[in-house]
């Protein structure tokens, strides 16, 4: 085994997924699960439910949809940017980043990208410039 | 409380009131003559029994004594308003005749004078007090009553006791040589009518005087401004002359043999003619009175009147502030509104001061609350009822027509409400539905093509084509929710989505918004779309624009600009278009209005204003309705 693979195999990174829909949650684990070095550890289904579960499971990467009902993701992630500052946040959009211009202000801070880019590979470029 | 129900203009009924109206020249003639006839024999009387050298005055006095106050009733009796008055003063009249009998020297006719003399006296404090409709009310009845009773019990009986009636009498100037009773029963005239019977009952007669000096009194303080100005001479010499009688009553028993006595009598006599010319000006003067009232009235309402004008004019016009009318309207049943359209409690009404009823055409129509005086003069109350039975005709209309007004207004908001929470059910759909199915595949898509890579590469290369059609697809699914119904709008308010329109506009756009927060569903809904039109338009016609504001403010009321600086166009020839049409009646649904102004080389100007009661500003962030 590589070195690399070693590492993947030991440290993972752990990935809460936040989604209302659970389609996306039940993709998002299969992506996940196909990505050596990363390991799902939790899903949340609201705002709130994810602080909770952050603040319980500590994970290092955090999937945020965007459109929720009652705390929506961007709210959410400004709080965490507050609270988790080592914690890499993502926010997942169905709609166009275009769209919702209150993302803006967290531009260059969270990384905002499409739902339907999402996939392995995806997954790995944003872990890899979040190390940098 | 006084109701009473009269027919209205439109189903007169012809009763009593009518005939007595008509002038009749022959029974007009008939009573003159009579009347002049009894004047001529109380004259007659007169010099025959008087022995002083102003016999012809005192002739003219007393026929004056007779004739005023039957002149005075047969005028009174033609008006309906005073037709009962005008009966009991013509009665008064000819008793008065009979009682002038008292100047006569002849025992028997001298002796039914006095005793009619005596009789006189109820009717005279009956008129006074019932002036002037002629009925009692129920402390002036009992006074009447006691009087009468007095009169009864403690004069009547006298007359076949004693040997003289009492002098001086208000009725005859025979001062120590009268005739003897012609009625008396008994042989000589008991001490006990002098003792005993006269000064009680002279004490009574002070004391009923007194009472009703009193009342009277009351009655001018406490009248109202018509009374007290049509009515005042009257109440004024009824009042002086009772305060005369009961003088002369306690100077006569006090000090008989004062000539102040004589004087005192003839005042009393006189102030018959006198209060008879009394009732007369107070007559001519309500006539007057009623008579302006109805020109000011016709005047000021020329034109058809409301509620509300007509209750102001009948006021003003007879003079009675407290004046007010309700309108009975159908439905609901046995509602009742005052002049303003406010609901009142027909509870209220039995505490009111004067109600009269007016029915037109059989339908109950309104109800005029008024000073009392008023009620018994039919011009007032027909002129009135007619009056209001056009202006309850108008309130009818224009309530009906607010009705529609506001269920026109009303099923209009429905109607675009169901329109955009169908938008929102259907980008919701579109969202929960297809967009999540659409990614959800992508994602899986890209997971096989990753897995691909290791074995053919083909396989890869299709997947990813595959992958290429759904981006594609994806990309049309999100245009048409965001046609539809732009998320934005509910979840971040009307600022967010505008600013993604103007980030997506052809034209570069800027949005400035400034103390703009979260409004109605249905006024953001109504704002968003307009300005998306007003942009649109601007992105497809203004010829050589090079860029476009949108700007928000909020003053109580909501306003978008919508400007370019293109060629600008001729707005009457578009602003009957499909698009302008559209943005003014979703404006209108939610009570907004739209102005657009442009001019060649000016660019546009579309303005939009929703007036707004209360501003519902949200935190940004907290997502009030994601639907």
């Amino acid at each position: 085994m590589s070195s690399v693979a070693l590492r993947d195999a030991l440290m993972p990174v752990r990935v809460l997924t936040v989604d209302d829909q659970a389609r996306f949650r039940g993709v998002a684990r299969d992506v996940i699960d196909a990505t050596p070095g990363f390991q799902s550890i939790g899903e949340a289904e609201t705002g709130e439910e994810a602080l909770s579960a952050i603040d319980r499971l500590a994970p290092e990467l955090v999937l945020l949809d965007v459109r929720m009902p009652g705390l929506d993701g961007i709210e959410v992630a400004r709080r965490l940017n507050a609270s988790h500052p080592e914690t890499l946040i993502v926010l997942i959009s169905i709609e166009d980043p275009l769209d919702l211009p209150a993302a803006a202000e967290l531009q260059g801070v969270v990384p905002l990208v499409r739902k339907q880019d999402f996939g392995p590979a995806l997954l790995r470029r944003l872990w890899k410039e979040h190390s940098r | 409380m006084d109701l009473r129900t009269i027919p209205g203009a439109h189903g007169r009924d012809p009763g009593n009131a009518e005939m007595s109206s008509r002038p009749n020249s022959l029974a007009d003639a008939a009573a003159t003559a009579a009347t002049l006839a009894l004047c001529a024999v109380t004259a007659a009387i007169t010099i025959g029994g008087s022995t002083s050298k102003y016999a012809a005055l005192e002739a003219s006095a007393r026929g004056l004594m007779v004739g005023a106050p039957i002149a005075v009733g047969l005028h009174a009796r033609g008006l309906p308003a005073f037709h009962r008055f005008g009966n009991l003063l013509i009665g008064a009249g000819i008793g008065c005749f009979f009682a002038s009998f008292s100047a006569s020297d002849d025992g028997l006719i001298y002796s039914i004078g006095r005793i009619s003399g005596w009789l006189v006296e109820v009717g005279l404090l009956y008129l006074v007090l019932a002036f002037p409709s002629g009925s009692l009310e129920r402390v002036d009845r009992a006074l009447v009553s006691a009087i009468a009773l007095v009169i009864l019990l403690l004069y009547l009986p006298t007359a076949l006791l004693v040997e003289h009636y009492p002098t001086p009498s208000p009725w005859t100037a025979c001062g120590g040589d009268c005739p003897g009773n012609a009625f008396m029963a008994t042989d000589a005239e008991p001490a006990l009518v002098a003792d005993l019977i006269r000064p009680v009952r002279e004490t009574l007669m002070i004391a009923i005087f007194s009472a009703a000096t009193v009342r009277l009194s009351l009655r001018i303080g406490h009248a109202s401004h018509i009374v007290r100005r049509t009515f005042a001479p009257v109440l004024t010499v009824a009042t002086f002359r009772l305060a005369a009688v009961a003088t002369g009553i306690a100077t006569s028993a006090l000090a008989p043999d004062a000539a102040f006595i004589d004087v005192v009598a003839w005042v009393v006599a006189l102030a018959v003619p006198v209060l008879a010319l009394a009732f007369l000006v107070g007559l001519i003067r309500w006539r007057l009175f009623i008579a302006v009232a109805l020109e000011r009235l016709a005047l000021r309402l020329r034109a058809h009147p409301g509620p509300d004008v007509l209750r102001e004019a009948l006021a003003e016009a007879f003079e009675d502030p407290s004046l007010d009318v309700l309108y009975s309207l159908d439905e609901p049943e046995d509602h009742w509104a005052d002049a303003s359209g406010r609901a009142v409690d027909p509870a209220s009404l039995q505490t009111a001061a004067c109600i009269t009823e007016a029915v037109d055409d059989g339908r109950r129509v309104a109800v005029f609350i008024h000073d009392p005086a008023l009620r018994h003069d039919d011009a007032f109350v027909d002129s009135a009822t007619a009056y209001a039975a056009i202006a309850l005709d108008n309130y009818r209309l224009s309530a009906q027509t607010s009705a529609l007004l506001r269920e026109v207004h009303e099923s209009r908001g429905r109607i675009l409400a169901a329109a955009d929470q169908e938008r929102r059910r259907i980008e919701h759909d579109l969202h929960d539905g297809a967009q999540q199915r659409l990614v959800t595949l992508r994602i899986k898509l890209e997971l096989a093509a990753e897995r691909s890579a290791n074995g053919d590469g083909r396989d890869a290369e299709l997947l990813s084509a595959l992958g290429s059609e759904i981006d594609e697809a994806l990309d049309e699914v999100r245009s048409l929710a965001r046609g539809i119904y732009p998320a934005s709008l509910a979840a971040r308010g009307l600022v967010e989505a505008l600013r993604a329109a103007a980030l997506r506009a052809a034209l570069p756009t800027a949005v400035l918004a400034a103390g703009i927060g979260r409004y109605p569903r249905e006024v953001e809904s109504a704002a968003y779309f307009c300005c998306l039109e007003a942009l649109q338009n601007a992105d497809k016609h203004a010829a050589g624009a090079t860029a476009a504001v949108i700007e928000l403010t909020y003053n109580g009321a909501l306003t978008m600009e919508v400007r370019d600086d293109g060629a600008g166009f001729e707005v009457a020839s578009v602003a009957g278009g499909v698009g302008f049409t559209s943005m003014r009646d979703r404006l209108a649904a939610v009570g907004g209005h739209l102005e657009v102004r442009s001019s060649a080389g000016r660019g546009t100007r579309v303005r939009a204003a929703i007036p707004l009661g209360v501003d519902t500003s949200g935190a940004p962030g907290t997502s009030g309705a994601s639907a």
